[in-house]
């Protein structure tokens, strides 16, 4: 499946989704407060294409059927981003000459294991986990 | 609080007609579509009588597992493997979004006593001759007890790890303040070499694990018998106000082992008030206190909370451990030497045991109190081993120079002093001894040569000696009585005792995984709490 195709599937099912969350019917004041809140919020510039059809679906496309609270659940990231290793295997370094930065999704220490939001954030600064310690530079990291 | 109130009769604990009712009780109350794809993970919660106690009659247990597990590193992931391999359910929680805490970030560093390596080598070792170091080290505050477990266990434990897929170098490293080489490293220079392959191996053998799950409290009944845990689920490290509580239930124990507290400034200030916020620490975020924390509420004996390590061998030019400790550890310390930036004199040392060499570095400041980074180098011979060199090199954290002189001018040393002290170790290093500061120079190299390869240094927060008092089953015991706390286990940084005033370098691998070894062996005597006696199988 290309990411398009991924893309209109998702929408087909948030499609469903607001149609079922209509049924709670909320109240005008509600619905106001709520507008305002998800306008304050930061979309990143390369996501906010998934926002075409309205922020309040572009929510779900990410945080899924439950009340945005938490970060992203992985597997959300994943439907259009690929696998974990398609990921790590994008960012595995083209050469070992020259000591480059390490694979970030395929680490010494935690392998493929770390969940995409330990580092990348999309409402607020993304922040590199490493960097507690290290001191690499990402510069194809969206900040 | 009273028992009176309405409880389930054990049977209908497993009462399939209300499982599935609170089955989908439990999807209606979170709202559908998403709970539907976590439903085979999870399954109907239990409520449980527990006889009145600090936490009240009636708990709901979410979850059941015979031995919980606090915490991913060493400690954890060994007495994880070794209860499961007594055929026990275990689960382990992380509060952190990765597993592994310091252990993963670690240098990979593990002392062994009696090594295949060591013989190879024509080294004589025996548990006794390290028991001996680590005493000395400790300035006989160590508990005895406890210290001849952690020494008596560590070739058993090395070989535990090359069952479970860990590589080590095929060389013995010296480390300071041990009597001979002792130290084994793994192949990846990092605790992760050994955290990688012990996690896929638990995986594999069906032990579960939960990451962005904080332990919060226990659950005891009214004979103070640790019987679950208060969790919070979907816990984002640091905020406190993420996560849903749930409580787990343990039929034969809980075994912490949460760490030390090197990054909780507020714990670590309180117990030496020096140890203030411009001390950087080599731990990750989540080495804080509230494990341990815990279990003191719950009457567990500290002990020596305000011997805290730094390590003395980082730099002030990179944050955390990085890459400069190593290079010292390798190259630096025991291939070099250390001078004082003002007089290009050296002070200590390098190979004296760490709070020798800390306490030596402290005191390095100007007349204001600032600190006056003292320099370490060696050459190029002396840093062939040191792999994180061209990574310190590259972030610009180590310098290289062809010449005394140009290191000298660089760091603005009096040159004439430095060649003068670099001459007098050259001649002990020549004489195989006879070191003006009493280092062990037998196995040195001559710095007579460049290029050189200089760092900075200043002292990191680096261990907890101090924690919780256990037994040599690493059972916690109570203040009072001096007794166990019945099912409840601790092993690793968070308990305190067989290090003393200073833990030697490369002894918390051996630590936490003997001890840790022994905590899940031992849980595994038990008997499973009648409290739980369903046949409910594992939930998760
Ligand atoms: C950078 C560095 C390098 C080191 N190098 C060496 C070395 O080479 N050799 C050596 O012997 N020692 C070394 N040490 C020391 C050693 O790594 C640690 O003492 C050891 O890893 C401690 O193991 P542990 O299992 O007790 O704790 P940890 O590995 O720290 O694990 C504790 C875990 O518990 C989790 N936790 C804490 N509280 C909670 C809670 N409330 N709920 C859920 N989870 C919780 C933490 O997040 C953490 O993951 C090093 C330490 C550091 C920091």
């Amino acid at each position: 499946m290309s990411i398009y195709q991924r893309i209109a599937v998702i929408f087909v099912a948030l499609f469903s989704l607001s149609v079922w969350a209509q049924n709670d019917k909320p109240t005008a004041d509600d619905a106001k407060a709520f507008q305002q809140k998800l306008s304050d919020i930061t979309i990143k510039p390369y996501h906010q294409p998934l926002a075409a059809t309205g922020r309040d679906a572009s929510c779900q496309l990410c945080h899924g059927a439950k009340t945005p609270t938490t970060p992203a659940n992985d597997s959300n990231c994943l439907t259009c981003h690929g696998s974990l290793d398609q990921i790590a295997a994008m960012t595995e370094p083209k050469s070992k000459e020259g000591h480059p930065e390490p694979n970030p999704h395929n680490s010494i220490h935690y392998g493929k294991d770390v969940p995409c939001s330990t580092c990348h954030s999309e409402h607020k600064p993304s922040q590199v986990y490493c960097n507690s310690c290290h001191l690499f530079k990402y510069p194809n990291m969206k900040p | 609080m009273s028992n009176s109130k309405k409880t389930l009769p054990p049977d209908s604990i497993n009462n399939p007609t209300r499982r599935s009712f609170l089955t989908k009780g439990a999807l209606l109350a979170t709202g559908g579509v998403m709970s539907l794809t976590m439903a085979p993970t999870q399954a109907a919660p239990v409520t449980i009588n527990v006889p009145e106690t600090v936490t009240g009659g009636r708990t709901r247990f979410h979850q059941i597992y015979d031995v919980i597990v606090v915490g991913s590193g060493f400690a954890g992931l060994a007495a994880a493997l070794e209860a499961k391999s007594h055929g026990l359910s275990v689960l382990v929680i992380e509060k952190m979004a990765v597993f592994g805490g310091n252990s993963t970030i670690n240098g990979g560093a593990f002392a062994v006593a009696g090594s295949p390596q060591q013989k190879e080598a024509g080294i004589q070792d025996s548990p006794e001759l390290m028991y001996q170091d680590m005493l000395k080290a400790g300035r006989g505050l160590n508990h005895r007890d406890i210290l001849h477990v952690l020494v008596n266990g560590t070739q058993e434990a090395y070989e535990f790890t090359l069952k479970h897929g860990v590589r080590y170098k095929p060389f013995v490293q010296h480390f300071g303040g041990h009597s001979v080489p002792r130290t084994l490293q793994t192949v990846e220079s990092s605790g992760a070499g050994i955290i990688m392959p012990m996690r896929q191996s638990a995986q594999k053998l069906g032990v579960i694990f939960k990451s962005r799950c904080k332990f919060e409290s226990f659950i005891q009944d009214n004979q103070q018998t640790v019987v679950g845990l208060e969790v919070k689920e979907n816990y984002y490290f640091p905020d406190e106000n993420s996560g849903l509580v749930k409580n787990y239930g343990a039929r034969y124990g809980v075994i912490m082992c949460s760490g030390g507290f090197s990054n909780d400034l507020r714990f670590r200030m309180i117990q030496d008030p020096q140890l203030v916020s411009d001390l950087d620490t080599t731990n990750h975020q989540g080495a804080t206190a509230e494990g341990i924390l815990a279990m003191l509420k719950i009457g567990a004996t500290p002990v020596q909370l305000d011997l805290i390590q730094l390590g003395p061998w980082s730099s002030p030019d990179e944050k955390g451990f990085g890459n400069v400790s190593q290079f010292n550890t390798i190259a630096g310390y025991p291939m070099g030497i250390m001078v004082d930036a003002r007089t290009g004199k050296r002070f200590t040392n390098e190979l004296a045991d760490r709070k020798a060499r800390e306490d030596a570095i402290l005191v390095q400041r100007d007349e204001q109190g600032k600190p006056v980074y003292p320099i370490c180098f060696t050459n190029k011979e002396g840093a062939k081993n040191a792999q994180s060199l061209p990574a310190a090199l590259k972030y610009q954290v180590a310098w290289q120079f062809d010449t005394l002189k140009q290191l000298a001018d660089h760091f603005a040393l009096p040159y004439e002093n430095l060649q003068k002290e670099v001459d007098e170790y050259n001649t002990a290093v020549a004489n195989g001894s006879g070191d003006r500061l009493g280092k062990d120079v037998s196995r040195a190299i001559s710095l007579a040569e460049g290029p050189y390869f200089a760092v900075r240094v200043w002292p990191k927060v680096h261990y907890t000696m101090g924690g919780v008092q256990i037994n040599p089953n690493a059972q916690v015991l109570n203040s009072l009585t001096g007794n166990p706390i019945q099912g409840l286990y601790a092993a690793g940084e968070v308990t305190g005792g067989p290090h003393g005033a200073s833990r030697l370098g490369s002894c918390a691998v051996a630590d936490g995984l003997v001890l840790g070894r022994i905590a899940g062996a031992h849980v595994a005597t038990q008997t499973a709490n009648p409290l739980f006696s369903t046949s409910d199988s594992d939930n998760a």
